[in-house]
């Protein structure tokens, strides 16, 4: 998997999906789109410092909390990532951590990228 | 509108903030916590009867959180949905273990959100059921002025022993949680039958007259084919079932003289043999206008003076091996100042014959 799939195989939030999930309230939709991003920020942050310290524990615990809301905000691509650095981290595949982690990152530009793009009222 | 309580749990803010408002738009109250431990501080407030919980959370997990209820006694049940994107089997046995009552798999959709809610409700509706059941028993017992708190603590003593009974082997496979919750839910209704004894017969403050007395252990009988009617309508109601069965058989001895029936050893339904206990040692602890409050240790005396005779033994030993908790039990729902009376432990039958005349205490009939 190379960096252009992450662009192409689909949009990275399924606003329809999400905006369901907020039983069609666009001001929930821009409510939680806020906090995701405010939060999925503070989680990537604590997410590279458990991997740096090896501390695979904070790692799952961290990459598990992402998964759930990238579920609910249908961020599929992203969760499915949170959901292999998870699994790594419980694992202890302390090597294989850094790359997912970066994949990650890239998720959550793409998802910053597509909110600025695409105001929720449209 | 629908203003029931829940309490969602989450860390992660984002599901916390689409659970709240699809929660508020279906009308329910929301409180959230952010952990295991915040949310148990909520909990313990008794305002929060549905809780909505993450699995895993920093500080305290919501499988402990569930423990942790449970292992509680809190006011009233609370419904618990664990929201979890665990899956498999280990995980759901894992999750119901700890006392969960459903699960919701992340990511939830809102409308199967509001359907397991739904069935939380019906849930507590029948503890609402619970309550009117012992609202009615409290009722029938309004017309006897003397028995103040004894509802409440015979169902604690009926409890106990059923509990203590469901440790034994000989018992596991005749008493289950289902079954001691039952016997504390149906056990108020043992008297059921006395809303049909006229007041001359049932509110006589002396001696019962051989006719009198003829007329007061039909309460019996009357109570237990009504509920027997009820529980013949829905044969599904197990609790129906048991009411019946402690209304018809709590009078009667292990010995085969009681009544009505004259039911001997386990002919007579175990639910009969422990309430039957329970309802005596509560009659002999309790103040009545004819007679002080023994102490547990009189108590005690007169009900190993019945091993065998009027109570089961096993029953007896149940009771023997949980006392301690009989005591807490009795201070706990005290009716106010209470005599306690000393017996002669040479003579304990003596109090029975000479004491305990009652009207209203039909327990002791027969001892």
């Amino acid at each position: 998997m190379n960096d252009s799939m992450l662009v192409q195989d689909q949009p990275a939030i399924d606003l329809e999906g999400l905006k369901a999930r907020c039983l069609g309230n666009l001001n929930l939709v821009e409510r939680v789109l806020a906090k995701f991003t405010a939060q999925l920020d503070t989680d990537l942050a604590a997410l590279e410092q458990a991997v740096l310290e090896g501390d695979t524990d904070s790692a799952a615990q961290v990459a598990h909390r992402i998964k759930g809301m990238s579920a609910n905000v249908e961020a599929h691509e992203l969760f499915q990532s949170a959901m292999t650095v998870e699994q790594l981290a419980k694992k202890a595949c302390v090597a294989e951590l850094p790359e997912h982690l970066e994949r990650m990152r890239q998720h959550g530009v793409l998802i910053a990228e597509s909110i600025k793009r695409t105001p929720v009222a449209l | 509108m629908n203003t029931m309580r829940v309490l969602v749990v989450d860390d992660d803010p984002v599901t916390a903030e689409i659970l709240t408002d699809n929660l508020q738009q279906f009308g329910y109250e929301v409180a959230t916590a952010s952990d295991g431990r915040e949310a148990l501080e909520y909990v313990r407030t008794g305002k929060y009867r549905m809780v909505v919980s993450d699995w895993e959370m920093p500080r305290m997990s919501g499988l402990d959180l569930c423990r942790e209820i449970r292992r509680r006694s809190m006011s009233g049940y609370i419904y618990f949905i664990l929201l979890t994107s665990h899956t498999g089997v280990d995980n759901t046995v894992c999750g119901l273990d700890s006392g969960a009552d459903d699960f919701l798999t992340k990511p939830f959709h809102p409308h199967e959100l509001r359907m397991r809610l739904r069935t939380g409700e019906r849930i507590l509706s029948l503890e609402s059921r619970d309550l009117m059941i012992f609202a009615m028993a409290k009722l029938t017992e309004s017309r006897d002025i003397d028995t103040g708190a004894h509802l409440e603590r015979m169902r604690e003593y009926s409890r106990v022993l059923a509990d203590e009974l469901s440790r034994w082997p000989k018992y596991q496979d005749v008493i289950d949680g289902d079954y001691v919750r039952l016997v504390y839910l149906t056990s108020p209704l043992h008297d059921i039958g006395k809303v049909g004894i006229p007041d001359s017969v049932l509110l006589k403050p002396g001696r019962l007259t051989p006719e009198e007395f003829d007329i007061m252990k039909t309460h019996t009988t009357l109570g237990g084919i009504t509920l027997q009617t009820v529980a013949q309508a829905r044969p599904d109601a197990r609790f129906l079932t048991m009411a019946y069965e402690i209304a018809m058989t709590h009078h009667e001895r292990y010995d085969g003289k009681g009544y009505p029936r004259g039911l001997k050893g386990e002919e007579i339904p175990l639910c009969g043999r422990v309430v039957s206990l329970a309802d005596v040692y509560d009659a002999l602890t309790s103040k009545r206008v004819y007679k002080p409050a023994y102490s547990h240790d009189t108590a005690r005396s007169i009900i190993l003076e019945g091993n065998g005779t009027q109570f089961d033994p096993d029953v007896v030993q149940a009771f023997l091996n949980r006392e301690q908790e009989f005591i807490t039990i009795g201070q706990r729902f005290a009716d106010g100042p209470q005599l306690s009376l000393p017996v002669d432990p040479l003579r304990p039958g003596a109090l029975v014959g000479s004491l305990i005349t009652p009207a209203t205490d039909m327990a002791f009939a027969g001892v």
